[in-house]
Formats: structure tokens, C-alpha cells, sequence
């Protein structure tokens, strides 16, 4: 069974660009176009990582960090910010927010795999 | 009678007789000597008031003029008296015979002329006084007319009845008018009442009979022959002693041309300070749109540059060799316009005074062992000798944006190895400098050089030059536009030196310390 990635992300182009490079990798990746989507299918799925981008429409990363944070059967749930707007600071915030990690957008399609890789070293649970 | 004579004359007489012994004496003669009777007459005139009348040039007179001639005349003789000071003293005498043999008498008149004299002297003096001064004024006058006429302003001289005793040659030219219609005229009825001016009038007559003087005083008219014109006024009032009579000087500067200038200016000033504040506007909206235009261009951008690497690295599976050229192609082209864009939002936003510096301490070692890394492999290639030397034995540690800085050094580096032949050197220097306030950084290359009408563009937008060494993707030329802008934001200064054919200096000084916040 493969480890599963959720890719929060409303640029189509970035969400399939993950998707290539995490199926590569060996991962299962599941997609939602907005904030408020990607919460439903955090609580259907209850992915092994979330990959969150903190702009987006309906619902932002910031606020559904919240919501998974405060609600105790998802608050356990690894996440990782998203984001294009590199700021000093921003990463600090996103921690403070209660992300697990932060990666900036362009993501460096070698490196994206690294970070990742990080929080889920194996792509394959073991049975 | 002779008695009455002497009582009536009012000048002072004494009568004598042969042997000079006081017969009588007037009235007027005892008041003017303060003599008493009872000590005059009887006595020898020399013996007169305690011996005060044994006056030398008086015994001369009496004894050898009188003798000699029977009278002398108008004898002025000059004594301090004791009893009454200093006098002088018109002598006449005359001898009179009263009987044919009989003893002669003496009759003596002697006037006061003290007072006289001294008055005559005075007025002789007053008269010397006068003259001088006449002169002196006289002076004064072709002086102060000289000055009239040789001040460069219109001037007018007005008696205190107003009118034009002299106007300057300046005051004729600029007010085109005659002396024939000036001179003797009430200064209101010039040129044909056209200087009946209200606010003239009131100056003239209000302020200056109060203050004696006005200063600067703008007065704007219109005149029917030289139409509008704007004066600056200044007046004095001159009491001329000697005469007694008062002048006005009154001087009138033609302001006109100077003040169209002058709001000509200020109006100037004004579009000028509109035309700033509008292309500042502009810069800032460019600097938006550009700073929007970016990010809505690196959107796509980033896609592209993810999709080829992707491909690339063959995540989707192995490509032939013509495939993998090809998308090595595009993603060089991505690479390329992602700078551009990136270098040209950095260029608009230094302009538009939004690009802010980051100020941290730098330990400058660690900054450029880790630039010359990033050059390394590429100088390795091309067995490109990369050389650093850094002066001071001690730690030197800048306040500096870090990241701006990587980006000079990165730029620098990178020209200097794209710009040198395979088997070339470029060496990196770091030293102190200005007593250790500023550092310096210079990168000295083996390569083409630079001719010398090219350097002054070098650090003007997209003006590359073209290198013989093609080394992988050409640079966008806006690199060292850039690195000078990042430099002058850190408050140092970028140069170059080169020798065509032989090589390039390029050298940067930044202070150790950023004194000033960067201000908008």
C-alpha cells in the first residue's frame, strides 16, 4: 500500500507537476482544487501528508491548518505550506500556524522530493 | 563845554595834559575800565587802575607819534588788563592848543573795539565757514549728481513740493521720457499725468512725510506709453542743512522682466514639480504592473521550467536523444526569460525606490567561499584558474544585505568566467580600504577585455556585450545594471579597468557599516 499525498492546490498546472513527480516517487497522490475541498477529503482519507498552498480561493491554507489543528481526530495529520509569496518570515509563520514543514513555490522539482521525503521516508507502508 | 562834549560822547575819552596826567575822563570811559575817579584824574595815565595802562605800544603813541604829528589815527592797540581782561583798543589823540603858548592838552579817545573785532573775526571765520561749505556743497551736489547718473536705476530728485528737480539718464530711457518734460514738473503730471498713480500718492505723501523714508514698496501700473509695468520703489527724505530745504530721493526700479522671470519660474518650478510628481506616478505604476506582470509571468513560467525538468530526469520515462536535446532546449530558453524577468522586476523596483535592503552582519569569507563555489565547476571546465585572496588576517564581517550581496558577487563572478578563455585566471581580491571603513572586492580576469568607447554603456540596461566564449546561455543584460544599482543601495561605488585583449578589473567598494537606513 502506498503512503498517501494530499495536494491542496488551485493551479492545475502545479497540482499535476506534484502529482508526476510524487507518483514517480513511488507515492499515491489525491487532489483538491481549494481550501475547503481539501479538508473534506483530509477527513475521507486521512492522508499520511498534506501539502498545503496557503493561497487559495474559498478557504486558505491558514484557516484550514486551523480547522485541522483544532479538530482531534485530524490535529495529528502531517502538513506541509505551499506558498509563492517567499517572505522573510513566512516560514517562521507557517511553523507558528502549526505546518510541519514549508517549501516555496517554484518548487525545485529535485529537492520538492527531498523535503518530502523528510516527513514520509518510505512511499510503501509496510503490510 | 568841552566838559559837555566828553560827557556826551559815548566813546571813552580822556583829556590829558602836557605832562600826560588825567585832566578828565568820560563817563563812558570809567564804565568801559572800571575805573573809579577818585584814582584817574590827577594821576599819570601810565599809573592808571594800579599801573594796568603802562601799556608799551601806548607810551610810543603819547610819546613819539603825538609829539611829532599833533594827533594820531585808529592806532589799534591789543592789552590784557588785569581788572577787565583782554582788550582791544582803537586809539585816537589829538593835541589842542588852548592858548597861544599856554600848555597844550591831550584829548584821547579810546574805543572798546573788543567786541568788534571779535565779531568781525567771527563772521570772517562764518564767512570762510560758508564758503567751505558752499563748496562742500557744491561738491556734494556734482557728487551726488555724478551718482545719480551713474546709478544704473531710474532715479528722481523731488523738492518737497513733489516736483523733479533732476532725474537720472537710466529714469529717462526706461519711463520714455524728455528732460524738457520731466524737469520742474510735479512728479504726478509726467508724461502726460500718466504717473497720477494712487498707491505713488500715497507713498509720497502718507508714508514718507511720516517716516522720512520707504523701502521696496511693489507698485504696478499700467502706463499708456510703455504699458504695465512693476516697480519697486525706495525713497529717502534729505534734509539739505545749509539750505534748509528738504529733497526726496526717490529711485524706481523697473521690476517687470524680472518678476515675468521670476513667476515665469516659479511657474516653471511648478509644471516641473508636476512633471516629477507625474513620472514619479508613472515610475510607480510601472514598477506595479512590472511587479504584477512578474509574478502572473512566473506562474506559467514555473510550469514550464517544472514540466522539462521532468521530462528531463525522465520521471515519465527514457527519451531518445533528439527528445532530450530538445527539452534540455526549452528548459535553457525557461531558465533564460525566468532571469530576465526576475532582473528586471529587481531593475524597477531599485528605481521605484521599493527595493529595500535586508541589513545583516556578513562574515565576507564565508560569502565568497560559497560564491566561488558556484563558479567553480563551470571554471573547472574551462580549466579557468579561480584564485581568491583576502588581505586582512582578521575575520572582516560588513553590515550588508546578504542576499543582494551573493547577487553582486554571483553576477561579477560569473561575467569574469564567462568572459575568459579556456586556461585563463581570474582572481578575487578582498582588501580594506579608507582606513578600513569601506571594503573593496575586485575580480581580475585573463579575458578579452574591454574597448575603451564600450565602457561607459557597461552599466547601462541591455547593453551585453558579446563574448567569443559562448559558455552555455548568454546573460540577460541587465546584470550589471543590477549589481551597480545593488552596489549604490549599499552606498558604495562599482568600476571597471580594462585593456582590450588583455583583460578586466571589476572592483566594488561598500562600507563596513550601513549608516543610513534606506529611505523612501
Amino acid at each position: 500500500m502506498p503512503r498517501k499525498i494530499l495536494v491542496v492546490e488551485d493551479n492545475e498546472q502545479n497540482r499535476i507537476l506534484m502529482r508526476q513527480i510524487l507518483k514517480y516517487h513511488g507515492y499515491e497522490v489525491l487532489e483538491a482544487a481549494d481550501g475547503a475541498a481539501g479538508l473534506k477529503m483530509a477527513r475521507e482519507h486521512m492522508p499520511d501528508l498534506i501539502l498545503l498552498d496557503l493561497q487559495m480561493p474559498v478557504m486558505g491554507g491558514f484557516a484550514v491548518i486551523r480547522e485541522l489543528r483544532k479538530t482531534p481526530e485530524l490535529s495529528k495529520l502531517k502538513v506541509m505550506a505551499v506558498t509563492s509569496f517567499a517572505m522573510k518570515g513566512d516560514r517562521e509563520k507557517a511553523l507558528e500556524a502549526g505546518f510541519d514543514d514549508y517549501v516555496t513555490k517554484p518548487i525545485d522539482t529535485r529537492k520538492f522530493v527531498e523535503l518530502v521525503k523528510n516527513i514520509i521516508p518510505n512511499p510503501e507502508v509496510k503490510p | 563845554m568841552f566838559e559837555d562834549i566828553i560827557e556826551t560822547a559815548r566813546e571813552p575819552l580822556v583829556v590829558l595834559d602836557a605832562d600826560l596826567r588825567v585832566l578828565l575822563a568820560s563817563r563812558s570811559f570809567y564804565e568801559s575800565f572800571k575805573v573809579m575817579p577818585e584814582e584817574t584824574v590827577g594821576n599819570l595815565i601810565y599809573d592808571l587802575g594800579n599801573r594796568q595802562w603802562d601799556i608799551p605800544s601806548l607810551r610810543t603813541l603819547l610819546e613819539e607819534m603825538l609829539p611829532k604829528n599833533n594827533k594820531f589815527h585808529d592806532y589799534k592797540v591789543e592789552h590784557v588788563f588785569s581788572s577787565i581782561g583782554r582788550k582791544i583798543m582803537l586809539l585816537n589823540a589829538r593835541r589842542i592848543i588852548q592858548a597861544e603858548s599856554g600848555p597844550h592838552l591831550i584829548l584821547l579817545a579810546i574805543e572798546d573795539v573788543t567786541e568788534k573785532v571779535r565779531l568781525e573775526s567771527e563772521l570772517l571765520e562764518r564767512t570762510r565757514d560758508a564758503k567751505k561749505a558752499q563748496f562742500d556743497a557744491e561738491a556734494a551736489t556734482r557728487a551726488n549728481e555724478d551718482i545719480i547718473e551713474t546709478v544704473r536705476e531710474p532715479l528722481l530728485v523731488l523738492d518737497s513740493d513733489l516736483r523733479v528737480l533732476k532725474a537720472n539718464r537710466s529714469f529717462y530711457d526706461s519711463f520714455k521720457v524728455t528732460p524738457g518734460e520731466t524737469i520742474g514738473n510735479l512728479i504726478y503730471d509726467l508724461g502726460n499725468r500718466q504717473w497720477d498713480i494712487p498707491r505713488l500718492r500715497t507713498l509720497l505723501e502718507e508714508i514718507l512725510p511720516k517716516d522720512n523714508k520707504f523701502d521696496d514698496y511693489e507698485v504696478e501700473h499700467v502706463f499708456s506709453s510703455i504699458g504695465h509695468k512693476v516697480m519697486l520703489l525706495n525713497a529717502r527724505r534729505i534734509t539739505q542743512e545749509e539750505i534748509g530745504s528738504q529733497l526726496i530721493l526717490l529711485a524706481i526700479e523697473d521690476v517687470t522682466e524680472k518678476m515675468r522671470l521670476e513667476r515665469e519660474l516659479a511657474e516653471r518650478t511648478r509644471d516641473a514639480k508636476k512633471a516629477q510628481f507625474e513620472a514619479e506616478s508613472a515610475t510607480m505604476a510601472k514598477s506595479d504592473f512590472l511587479a504584477n506582470m512578474s509574478h502572473e509571468l512566473r506562474t506559467p513560467l514555473n510550469s514550464i521550467i517544472g514540466f522539462s525538468e521532468v521530462l528531463e530526469d525522465q520521471l515519465l520515462g527514457s527519451l531518445n536523444e533528439s527528445q532530450r536535446e530538445n527539452v534540455m532546449y526549452i528548459l535553457k530558453a525557461g531558465r533564460h526569460l525566468l532571469s530576465l524577468i526576475n532582473d528586471i522586476l529587481d531593475l524597477s523596483k531599485v528605481e521605484s525606490g521599493k527595493m529595500e535592503l535586508d541589513v545583516e552582519s556578513v562574515p565576507l569569507r564565508e560569502l565568497l567561499d560559497a560564491s566561488l563555489v558556484m563558479q567553480r565547476e563551470k571554471a573547472l571546465r574551462h580549466g579557468i584558474q579561480l584564485d581568491l585572496k583576502i588581505e586582512p588576517d582578521h575575520p572582516v564581517v560588513i553590515e550588508a544585505d546578504e542576499r543582494k550581496l551573493k547577487q553582486i558577487l554571483f553576477n561579477l563572478l560569473s561575467n569574469a568566467v564567462k568572459f575568459t578563455p579556456d586556461g585563463g585566471q581570474v582572481q578575487v581580491l578582498l582588501r580594506e580600504i579608507n582606513g578600513a571603513q569601506d571594503i573593496e572586492i575586485s575580480m581580475r580576469d585573463t579575458g578579452i577585455g574591454i574597448k575603451q568607447e564600450d565602457l561607459p554603456k557597461l552599466f547601462k540596461e541591455f547593453s551585453q556585450l558579446s563574448s567569443p566564449y559562448d559558455k552555455q546561455f548568454e546573460g540577460t543584460g541587465l546584470g550589471l545594471a543590477l549589481t551597480k544599482k545593488l552596489v549604490e543601495l549599499h552606498g558604495g561605488r562599482i568600476w571597471v579597468e580594462s585593456v582590450f585583449g588583455k583583460g578586466s578589473l571589476f572592483a566594488f567598494a561598500i562600507p563596513v557599516k550601513q549608516g543610513r537606513k534606506k529611505d523612501a
